[in-house]
């Protein structure tokens, strides 16, 4: 303070302005004070460069009742002795006055976006855990990540883009929305993904361009770049061209390079699929 | 409201100032009023391959940043009273361009001249990308090899999705190809790609066919832009793709390659 004040600029003292921070939401999910803060602490220790004093946002919302002021007092100050700290309540019906008790605020949760981030990540992240924990942190709310406009991938379609590791998870099951149907060509240095169900463009794929699904890929064309089929693990799906040049072929992961296609199937029209744990390529009969 | 039109090919090297400054020649002299856009921040050679490099005193950066008006930095052709060149500024770089600046200007331009070229830099970066982002037409210059067909793939993908028709949703830029450095005995013995080859693989069709010629080095050199060079096969092909630009339905010429007369046959050439 007296360091600022014999400074003395022009300039405020302060800057009062807007930031996005990314907090862990610590869903309690059973109100058992000891068992909560074991299995806290055995989470802490897990991974102590991550979690060790990490500040979380408490959210009562899946208790069957909420529990009173005493009780909440006791809820915090274990959850600091597993090595959290607890910042504030997540909103939701009668937090408010409870967080007034215990001198904390309540923030505002997207709900639905944070159920959905935890749905997608519960089959892998979740999995290997023994057994259930008391409680889950995950990450709410996350802000889009920044697309660059040079190096954005996937252009032409509503998409998201396909990340380098497809999920090694079963497809989520999703078939009702039909599939991604997009007009070719596909060219160079494009890249398509039809999240959960099939891709079909009407057109060539050039060389250098990448169309994946995790359902099956159709291509009414010459198929000369990549072609990705059950990006997600599902091994029935299929890959299909008018025009067989591609320079890689996958599916569910069982992928082949081709240098130069053999005579059988270069420019033909193709069906390629699994073989038990074998890329099979035959020519259709049209 | 005038026409964009965007000269690009992804790859250096292939033609694609020596097009722009054909093309604004043919076009100026169909009457159109036109001005042609050196995009190439920095490594400005359109006002050499026009012959008015040393007229240039403001440039593309100095409009963007409001040094002058559009007026004064536009260079009026010598030959053809109708025809404006926007050179590029040698001193600055590509981070020059600001997407509102470019705008600025192309809208100006679009208000004043009936065709706007812009001369696209090589590559896809931030100069590639403003000089093609506006463009209501494409002009996608390509060499016979299969380097400059694949860059050209990329640089159709990122207009059709990245362009400013793209992204609000309008009918698509309208694309052509131009073949230059052809040469139909190299085809024809199966060392370079054919017209229908190129056309194959890249789905777009062929506006014109400029064949491999030495009078196109001498008219970059002297600042000539070799359509303006009647005699020359390169000349005459660069005014058959201006002339189907502008609708005309014409024959592709200098494709086949030439049968020597009894006399070269005879005593070589």
């Amino acid at each position: 303070m007296a360091a600022n004040a014999s400074g003395a600029r022009a300039e405020p003292a302060f800057e009062l302005r807007s930031g996005q921070f990314s907090l862990m939401l610590l869903s309690i999910r059973r109100l058992n004070a000891n068992e909560l803060q074991s299995a806290l602490a055995d989470h802490v220790a897990q991974a102590p460069a991550l979690l060790q004093g990490a500040a979380v946002v408490l959210d009562l919302s899946a208790l069957d009742a909420l529990p009173n002021f005493a009780r909440l007092g006791d809820l915090i100050a274990r959850i600091q002795a597993a090595g959290l700290r607890c910042l504030a309540l997540a909103e939701s019906p009668g937090v408010e006055s409870l967080a007034h008790s215990v001198g904390l605020p309540t923030l505002g949760v997207d709900r639905k976006r944070a159920r959905r981030d935890a749905q997608k990540e519960s089959p892998v992240a979740h999995a290997p855990a023994p057994e259930p924990a008391a409680v889950t942190a995950r990450e709410p709310a996350r802000s889009h990540a920044f697309r660059d406009p040079e190096t954005a991938p996937l252009p032409l379609s509503s998409e998201p883009p396909r990340t380098s590791n497809p999920r090694p998870g079963p497809t989520e099951a999703a078939v009702s929305q039909g599939p991604l149907v997009l007009p070719g060509p596909i060219r160079s240095g494009q890249q398509i993904y039809a999240r959960g169900r099939d891709l079909i463009i009407t057109g060539p794929v050039s060389a250098g361009a990448e169309v994946a699904a995790d359902g099956c890929v159709h291509v009414y064309g010459r198929l000369s770049g990549k072609a990705l089929a059950g990006a997600s693990g599902d091994l029935r799906a299929r890959v299909y061209c008018l025009s067989f040049a591609a320079e890689l072929v996958s599916i569910a992961g069982n992928f082949k390079v081709f240098e130069a296609a053999s005579r059988e199937i270069a420019g033909k029209a193709v069906e390629i699929f699994l073989d038990d744990g074998r890329l099979d390529i035959r020519p259709l009969a049209l | 409201m005038g026409e964009i039109i965007v000269v690009t090919s992804g790859k250096g090297g292939v033609g694609k100032t020596t097009t722009s400054a054909s093309l604004a020649c043919g076009f100026a002299a169909k009457g159109k009023k036109t001005a042609v856009v050196d995009f190439d921040i920095g490594l400005r050679n359109l006002d050499l391959i026009m012959g008015c490099e040393r007229r240039v005193v403001y440039d593309f950066v100095n409009v963007i940043h409001g040094d002058c008006t559009l007026k004064q930095a536009l260079i009026r052709d010598k030959r053809f009273d109708n025809l404006y060149v926007l050179a590029a500024s040698q001193t600055k770089d590509k981070d020059a361009l600001t997407q509102d600046g470019v705008e600025r200007v192309i809208d100006q331009l679009r208000a004043d001249f009936d065709i706007v070229i812009c001369d696209s830099p090589a590559g896809i970066e931030r100069g590639a990308f403003y000089a093609m982002y506006f463009a209501d037409r494409a002009v996608v210059v390509v060499n016979p090899e299969v380097s400059s067909v694949r860059d050209s793939d990329r640089v159709l993908g990122i207009m059709s999705s990245k362009s400013r028709r793209a992204e609000q949703g309008q009918t698509s830029v309208k694309e052509h190809l131009l073949l230059t450095r052809y040469a139909p005995d190299r085809v024809e013995k199966g060392d370079m790609m054919s017209v229908a080859d190129v056309e194959e693989i890249l789905g777009v069709k062929v506006i014109g066919v400029i064949p491999e010629a030495p009078e196109v080095l001498s008219a970059s050199n002297s600042g000539v832009p070799v359509i303006l060079d009647e005699n020359a096969d390169a000349g005459q092909a660069y005014g058959d793709a201006v002339a189907r630009l502008l609708g005309e339905d014409r024959p592709m010429r200098f494709i086949e390659p030439k049968r020597k007369g009894f006399f070269q046959r005879m005593f070589g050439s």
